[in-house]
């Protein structure tokens, strides 16, 4: 009978085997299952019914398309044509979901410079896919206050898919709601009648100054933070704030003119977005999960080959035949690893088809839109060149000037 | 010329220049609203709908002009347009843009044929025609004479 043969390790095995079996457990412990919630965040309106001198006009700027931002691991399922359209729908709908609160004034998306605005909000779409839509969201009113600045992030479930389960709304209104009522607390908390006075008078001015800068530009103050402040009001009947404000009217319809191509742009690309949502959302679920999978078993097959190698140098038989075991297990993990990436790349392969089609079925109405969007925008900016001409005239005129500004 | 002629002058520029914008302006969201029906929807989203479907006007001051000129939210009645919605008098347009014959109504005597009229003018003389509500329908008229001249 042999005696009991103690087993000696030199100290770096030793180290291999228990790195190699805390990589084992703590991979094990990394399988995370995120739990969605079906729940759609709801949207809070006004209950106060507002006097038309308390509503704060919002602009919504194009959101950006993020398309630098993508997060690792994420950019082959980014397609950029997709997001470029994307980021009309993402503003389209905010704006819309804001006007549905009753809390505000008028709601536009507007393509140009918001420094006129009451209230201005600008975005990036940072991560968008059938799951997952992360915004950060930058809201800001006239003054230069900030009200928000961070993101939004709505993951969703295959059930906001299910025609039988949802609702008319979008998957993802559950975020647009959250932005929305979070703008409605800030303003509820933080704003009274007086505020939203200065705001709103701060904002005319800006507009004014935008077009006869030499008119207007004593009545608002900066301060080193970038905070604007009124310094003094124009008299209630200025001539020239009358004839801005007739000009103000008209840069209204010409968002309003500009919310019609959105909106028809919107509802066209609707459709085949949200199918391509529901689409890219399986994909994107077992992609995420063959991913998963593949590093797992890589970080597996690592960990039992290290362990497996540290065992084949006992002098115990039974250990270095569990060794061998080891290797060979560890092996076909990490082959298996590979071909579950390999799988995972034919999801993406999957999903860029899904998106290919997308892309080509919405270009038509990408592209009139930007074309209209530039045409209309180009007249009116050229109607506008000609308006701060003549004001600047009859500026020059009012103040006692005999040579036109320019000249 | 003194500085109150002068003035003035500078002021008719503007003014003129209004028409031929509101009449740009119109003939972009008749085109618009062309477009969504032949595609068998509402112009505008229905979020902000209930203050425009209503029409109840609470908008109104947004979308309407300063006196003499055209209230392009009115043309498209209710005074939701700033909000981006298609008002509720839209419902009563409906028929203009559908295949059936749209109903049109008579041209003032003081407004000629209209053979030699330019773009602007020809959008302003039909969205006059066109228009149901006789307030605003005089309105866009008065345009169309300060477009064309008849009115001076």
């Amino acid at each position: 009978m042999k005696a009991a043969i103690r087993i000696h390790q030199p100290k770096h095995q030793r180290t291999l085997l228990a790195a190699a079996m805390l990589l084992a457990m703590g991979m094990a412990g990394c399988s995370t299952q995120t739990v969605k919630s079906t729940t759609v965040t709801s949207i809070v309106t006004e209950t106060v019914s507002l006097a038309e001198e308390e509503l704060l006009d919002i602009s919504i700027g194009i959101f950006e398309p993020g398309l630098d931002d993508i997060p690792n691991k994420r950019e082959e399922l980014t397609f950029a044509d997709v997001r470029m359209a994307e980021t009309q729908f993402v503003s389209y709908q905010l704006a819309q979901t804001l006007q549905g609160s009753g809390a505000w004034g008028v709601v536009r998306v507007n393509p140009n410079e918001l420094s006129s605005a009451d209230i201005a909000v600008t975005g990036t779409i940072l991560q968008s896919d059938g799951e997952t839509m992360v915004v950060k969201v930058n809201v800001k009113d006239a003054t230069g206050k900030v009200w928000i600045d961070k993101e939004y992030k709505e993951v969703v479930s295959k059930y906001s898919y299910d025609p039988r389960q949802r609702s008319q709304d979008d998957p993802f209104q559950g975020l647009f709601n959250r932005i929305a009522n979070d703008m409605l607390a800030f303003r509820q908390q933080n704003m009274d009648s007086q505020e939203v006075a200065t705001i709103r008078s701060i904002s005319r001015i800006q507009f004014a100054k935008s077009f006869a800068p030499q008119a207007f530009d004593e009545y608002l103050t900066t301060d080193r933070n970038g905070m604007l402040a009124l310094s003094r009001l124009p008299a209630a009947n200025d001539p020239m704030l009358s004839r801005i404000d007739d000009i103000r009217e008209r840069d209204y319809l010409y968002i309003d003119a500009l919310q019609d191509y959105y909106g028809n742009y919107v509802r066209q690309m609707q459709g085949p977005y949200t199918n391509f949502r529901r689409e890219s959302y399986e994909e994107v679920m077992k992609y995420d999960k063959l991913r998963a999978q593949a590093t797992r078993n890589m970080v597996l097959g690592v960990a039992a080959i290290v362990g497996g190698l540290a065992a084949t140098q006992s002098n115990n038989a039974a250990v270095q035949y569990s060794a061998y075991g080891g290797l060979l297990g560890g092996g076909f993990l990490i082959k298996d690893a590979f071909n579950k990436r390999d799988e995972a790349q034919m999801q993406v392969e999957a999903l860029a088809e899904l998106g290919n089609s997308l892309e080509s079925e919405i270009a038509p109405q990408t592209i009139e839109l930007d074309e209209r969007v530039v045409t209309l925008t180009g007249s009116v900016q050229e109607q506008y060149a000609q308006w701060r001409e003549i004001l600047s005239d009859i500026y020059a005129n009012e103040v006692g000037s005999t040579a036109p500004a320019g000249q | 010329m003194t500085a109150t002629e002068r003035r003035a002058v500078l002021d008719g520029q503007l003014e003129k220049s209004y028409g031929t914008f509101d009449g740009m302006i119109i003939a972009e969201r008749q085109k618009a609203e062309s477009q969504a029906n032949e595609a068998g929807s509402q112009v505008m989203g229905n979020g902000g709908g209930g203050e425009g479907a209503d029409g109840d006007g609470t908008e109104g001051a947004e979308g309407t002009f300063g006196q003499g000129s055209i209230s392009v939210a009115a043309a498209n009645t209710g005074g939701a347009a700033g909000n981006g919605t298609m008002p509720a008098g839209g419902a009563t347009r409906e028929g203009e843009y559908s295949n059936t014959a749209p109903p049109t109504f008579a041209a003032p005597a003081d407004i000629p044929s209209g053979d030699d009229d330019d773009v602007v003018a020809r959008q302003l003389r039909e969205a006059a025609m066109h228009e149901p509500d006789p307030v605003l329908r005089e309105k866009l008229w008065d345009e169309y004479r300060k477009y064309t001249g008849l009115s001076q």
